[in-house]
């Protein structure tokens, strides 16, 4: 009688040495996806980006977006499209300059003038990222790296996602 | 040590508390998992023509070397092969590498084009690619894989890539 009291009053004890080691898997799992991502690039939320076979390492630059409906530089929108047709009053007289993405780039490009100036370490180079949806067509493509290439932007470094 | 009852000599072992080391766990795994990309972001190298052809007319001029000028077209009906410095006869009619039943552009016909180029001009790296008005941007970047490396397979069945033109310039209306 006593005997029985006992073990109903007995805990019982969870093996959870299984659940370690799938926790284990999982840790070394995430570690590993943990390591390759070494520069932050914040990738857009509206765009598809094209994928590529290339494995350049991604870098930090200033970046333009152009995604489904914005180009934004340096996290600001500046201009709107609508399939890649941008509006008349955003274009210069050649209609190939995006004038207010070419205003946001010539500002940046002086700050960091000013840097390499002041900064022996920094250069300018006038490289700069660039995200655009894989479904847009060429021509505002041409447009933003003209605008770009005006405001001494002349490297192009396009993100895709590797394949 | 804790031998057992039977006495037979094999310690018994004590219980190990795991339950630290589980919160370890719980913490660490949702915090890897909110910062964990899921998928990798590379690269591609471009620059704009104006500043590439000085840089080649400075080469030139220290080299004094015809260049060859390879530029691939993407048009409607295909790829256009050609090469603007004259080194390359253009005038064969089998330049054009027409687009697959499905209407995708043939990507492996082209790398395995310019691999044909490479092997007879190896110390040419650039190409200029000149897509057209309506060309998405997601063909434009599967084009420049397809000009800057050749894979090829081998008797073990690993891939090799081999280096064709990594120096990519995006042509048409920019200069």
């Amino acid at each position: 009688m006593i005997r029985r009291k006992r073990r109903i009053n007995q805990v019982a004890a969870l093996n959870i040495t299984s659940m370690m080691d799938m926790f284990t898997i999982i840790l070394v799992f995430l570690l590993k996806s943990f390591a390759t991502s070494s520069a932050n690039v914040q990738v857009s939320r509206n765009l598809s980006l094209p994928e590529s076979s290339s494995e350049n390492p991604p870098v930090e630059l200033i970046s333009i977006i152009v995604d489904k409906s914005n180009i934004v530089v340096d996290g600001k929108v500046v201009a709107v499209h609508d399939q890649g047709q941008l509006k008349q009053e955003d274009l210069d007289e050649t209609g190939f300059k995006i004038v207010p993405v070419f205003d946001a780039l010539v500002e940046h490009a002086e700050k960091a003038k000013y840097i390499a100036e002041q900064n022996k370490k920094f250069e300018f180079d006038g490289k700069i990222l660039l995200q655009m949806d894989k479904d847009l067509p060429f021509s505002i493509l041409r447009q933003v790296m003209y605008s770009a290439g005006q405001a001494e932007y002349s490297e192009f470094k396009f993100i895709a996602i590797k394949k | 040590m804790i031998f057992n009852k039977r006495g037979k000599g094999i310690p018994e072992m004590g219980e190990l508390n795991l339950a630290p080391i589980m919160n370890l766990m719980v913490t660490l795994i949702p915090i890897l998992l909110l910062s964990a990309s899921f998928f990798e972001i590379v690269l591609l190298d471009t620059s704009l023509p104006v500043f590439k052809d000085q840089e080649q007319q400075m080469q030139e001029e220290d080299q004094e070397k015809p260049r060859l000028g390879l530029t691939v077209a993407i048009a409607d009906e295909g790829f256009v092969v050609g090469g603007q410095g004259g080194l390359m006869e253009i005038s064969q009619g089998n330049n054009i590498i027409s687009k697959l039943g499905n209407g995708d552009l043939d990507y492996t016909t082209l790398s395995v084009k310019l691999y044909e180029i490479k092997q007879r001009f190896p110390d040419e790296w650039s190409v200029i690619i000149v897509p057209e008005k309506t060309t998405p941007f997601g063909d434009i970047v599967h084009t420049m894989d397809a000009v800057r490396e050749f894979v090829i397979v081998d008797e073990a069945g690993m891939a090799i890539k081999k280096m064709m033109f990594p120096n990519v310039v995006i042509g048409g209306g920019i200069l």
